[in-house]
């Protein structure tokens, strides 16, 4: 039993955190965008947890310091949304419409509000596993 | 209970509610600054989705609301599922120092 799932989580990882990587960066052309590529990118880690059991998650993310980058993130996008006016005119952008570069501040508050709702769903799955 | 904060509260939620009246329609075509949304995005910010601008570029700081509620969420939830510990006991130190009874003599 733990052989299959085992076999299907090796096999299907990298796929999923690839897929979730272009929802997040690719927010502005196709449907997705900061919080949808968020959870995505948890699930990963979830099903880490699960397969693997809770110190191979551990391995990878540990719960302090995912406290500490939920912290850092929510700083930055404050800032980021307070101060957007000025971001918009100050980076330039000389691509045309279906670039990665395109959308200018969008990319900046796409990765900051993902690695955000990341680490929320980390802590909240983290918490409910540590119980006893 | 709070007599002042209660009443400003009814006053609020008696306008809100009676707000709902004056909106336009469910399906109408009147002017609506959605619009003005959908016309004018790919002139404003160089990117096709629509919803991504309407999310983080004109409606930016609703977006910070709601990070601030999943914030306070997570805490929350994590607040909950700590474990408390007692508190560690006490040792009671015997002191070099003698104690006097109540007729002057020593312990």
């Amino acid at each position: 039993m733990t052989v299959i799932k085992e076999t299907i989580s090796r096999a299907l990882l990298p796929f999923l955190l690839l897929y979730s990587i272009y929802i997040l960066t690719h927010g502005h052309i196709s449907p997705g965008g900061g919080f949808q590529g968020g959870v995505l990118l948890a699930s990963t880690i979830i099903l880490v947890c699960v397969v693997y059991g809770l110190q191979k998650a551990e391995h990878i993310i540990e719960e302090g310091t995912s406290h500490r980058i939920e912290a850092a993130a929510g700083i930055i996008l404050a800032f980021l949304v307070v101060f957007e006016l000025f971001l918009r005119n100050a980076l330039i952008a000389t691509e045309p419409v279906l670039h990665l570069w395109s959308g200018r501040e969008i990319m900046l508050l796409n990765v900051t509000g993902g690695a955000m709702v990341m680490t929320a769903f980390i802590i909240i799955f983290y918490s409910m596993v540590k119980e006893k | 209970m709070n007599k002042p904060v209660f009443l400003l509260a009814l006053t609020l939620f008696s306008v809100f509610l009676l707000s709902m009246l004056f909106l336009p329609g469910f399906a109408s075509f009147d002017e609506k600054i959605s619009n003005y949304h959908i016309d004018n995005a790919l002139k404003d910010t160089n990117t096709p989705n629509v919803v991504t601008t309407l999310v983080w570029d004109y409606r930016a700081y609703d977006t910070l609301g709601e990070e601030t509620i999943l914030f306070a969420a997570t805490l929350g939830i994590y607040a909950l599922f700590r474990k408390y510990r007692k508190k560690p006991e006490k040792l009671e130190i015997p002191s070099l120092i003698p104690k006097k009874t109540k007729r002057g003599a020593a312990k």
